[in-house]
């Protein structure tokens, strides 16, 4: 494409001819990724916590008082089994019963229980989703050697109820942002080729093909949504550096995502979202205006 | 080569702009359509260009009928004629000679042929020394001169001249008419919409009338029939 050079320069020099213009849709574009961007970057670290929490929040499942050693074998292969269980522990009545009399602070008590154990022989459990937790805890009840479970299902519940809310609403906010961009990219471009329609016009009436109409239109696009993403990043590296200052780095006792652990998903999400807003809300207003206008040149 | 076949023509707004007009334009002729506004001559220039379409008929120009042109094949039709129109339509932030390759570039000129074209289009119209200005510095003559180098610069086998001297003075006006012969001398079949008459009395050249629609006069030796 010997031509694309020429379209490209077009597309840039338009950008800046329209510079008032360009920089209000950057203005407006900037602050849609920005909005968009901070919902998801929060998103992300709720989930992070939640998973944080789900590893701390253990399930422990007593098993029968007269299970043999290959009962517990097989309990514990089950358990491993399991797609949802992220971690299983093994801890016997023995090993109970220590810990209960090191507390006690009297080995005497072990000594005397020793030989006819009150404890049970028990698994540690973690998940990896909260929100299958009573799925599967159904699960491990219907293991025959189970004799029952100590689990805070409500807080269980609780959590991946507020990840779902926080999920739909961040979607319905990203949903209505990217029409709002579309909507802004659109009418700049309309403006752009209105002051440019005489050209189009001679470009239609010597032969011009609607791509190579098209196409300085579409970089136009591209260049505010790729300015407008570099903008956005640079705000959000800061935003973000500032307000993990402030947690310290944590929200109730749960590590938070590091801007350094991810700077690049974050630049590549803009610089897509970005760039791809400007292309599609440009050829949005372009094919409505060479699809209205026809092959008019006498416009 | 153009040809009308039984082409009639009504608007949407049921305005009836063409009416039976069967008219055949051959190779390398020099044709003057004249008429009243709202005979119907705009029509039918905007037939030719494919910008509208009859209602019934068929209208040829240089091989594409046009009832079967694609959208796709559109451009391509248009590369085949140059248009000049009475306005100029020149590009005002761009200087004379990048106003006429810019007709080149967007049908995908390499750089190399715009730069060897250009220059001697500039000189067949008498602008050779103007190259550098824009179209501001220019007299309408000279800025339709230009508009005549872009319509010629792709080197169509048609041009279509619009008013072409509407918005000029008398003695620009033969310049440019002058410089339409010319052009027509060299084998591009022109074709010049006017409502001059003392140009079409001056030349002599095959003059189509058209009158409410319907083509009134066909005259090949020139003038309008009183």
């Amino acid at each position: 494409m010997r031509n694309f050079g020429y379209l490209l320069r077009e597309g840039f020099r338009s950008v800046w001819k329209n510079r008032l213009m360009a920089a209000a849709s950057i203005i407006v574009l900037t602050a849609c990724i920005l909005i968009t961007g901070l919902a998801a970057l929060v998103f992300i670290n709720v989930n992070y916590v939640f998973e944080q929490v789900a590893h701390q929040n253990v399930v422990v499942v007593w098993l029968q008082r007269d299970v043999t050693d290959a009962d517990i074998e097989a309990v514990g292969d089950e358990l491993n089994a399991m797609s949802n269980v992220s971690g299983v522990e093994f801890l016997s009545k023995e090993e109970i019963l220590d810990r209960y009399a090191k507390e006690m602070g009297s080995e005497e008590l072990y000594e005397a229980l020793k030989e006819d154990n009150p404890m049970q022989d028990s698994y540690i459990v973690t998940f990896y989703d909260l929100s299958l937790f009573e799925q599967t805890l159904d699960d491990i009840r219907d293991l025959p050697q189970t004799e029952s479970i100590e689990a805070q299902t409500k807080l269980a519940d609780q959590l991946s109820q507020l990840r779902n809310i926080l999920m739909i609403a961040g979607a319905v906010v990203v949903v209505l942002l990217v029409l709002v961009s579309l909507f802004i990219i659109s009418n700049t471009i309309k403006l752009t080729v209105y002051s440019r329609r005489l050209e189009i016009g001679i470009m239609k009436a010597v032969g011009a093909t609607n791509f190579f109409i098209r196409t300085p239109f579409v970089v136009e696009g591209a260049v505010i949504g790729l300015l407008s993403a570099l903008v956005a990043y640079l705000v959000t590296w800061l935003a973000y550096d500032r307000v993990m200052m402030l947690f310290g780095g944590e929200v109730i006792g749960m590590g938070l995502l590091s801007f350094q652990s991810m700077w690049w998903i974050v630049l590549l999400a803009y610089l897509a979202g970005g760039v791809l807003t400007g292309m599609v809300g440009s050829a949005i207003s372009m094919g409505r205006y060479l699809k209205d206008e026809g092959g008019d040149p006498t416009l | 080569m153009i040809e009308f076949n039984g082409v009639h023509k009504v608007y949407d707004n049921g305005k009836k702009a063409l009416d039976d007009v069967n008219i055949r334009i051959e190779k390398g002729e020099f044709v003057f359509i004249v008429g009243k506004s709202g005979a119907g001559k705009s029509t039918f220039l905007k037939l030719i260009m494919h910008e509208e379409s009859p209602t019934v008929g068929e209208v040829i120009v240089n091989d594409f009928r046009l009832s079967k042109l694609r959208r796709r094949q559109e451009p391509m039709l248009r590369r085949t004629m140059g248009i000049v129109f009475q306005d100029f339509r020149l590009i005002q932030t761009m200087n004379v000679f990048d106003n006429v390759a810019f007709a080149m570039r967007v049908v995908g000129a390499k750089n190399r042929e715009i730069h060897k074209r250009v220059p001697y289009v500039l000189q067949l119209v008498g602008l050779q020394d103007k190259m550098k200005s824009y179209p501001k510095e220019l007299s309408g003559g000279e800025q339709q001169r230009v508009s005549l180098a872009r319509a010629l610069v792709n080197n169509p086998s048609l041009i279509i001249a619009d008013e072409p001297t509407g918005n000029i003075d008398p003695t620009m006006s033969m310049e440019i008419m002058q410089l339409l012969v010319e052009i027509n001398r060299l084998g591009t079949t022109v074709l010049v919409v006017t409502h001059a008459q003392a140009l079409v009395d001056a030349f002599q050249k095959r003059t189509i009338q058209i009158k409410d629609g319907r083509v009134e006069s066909d005259t090949p030796e020139g003038g309008v029939p009183a």
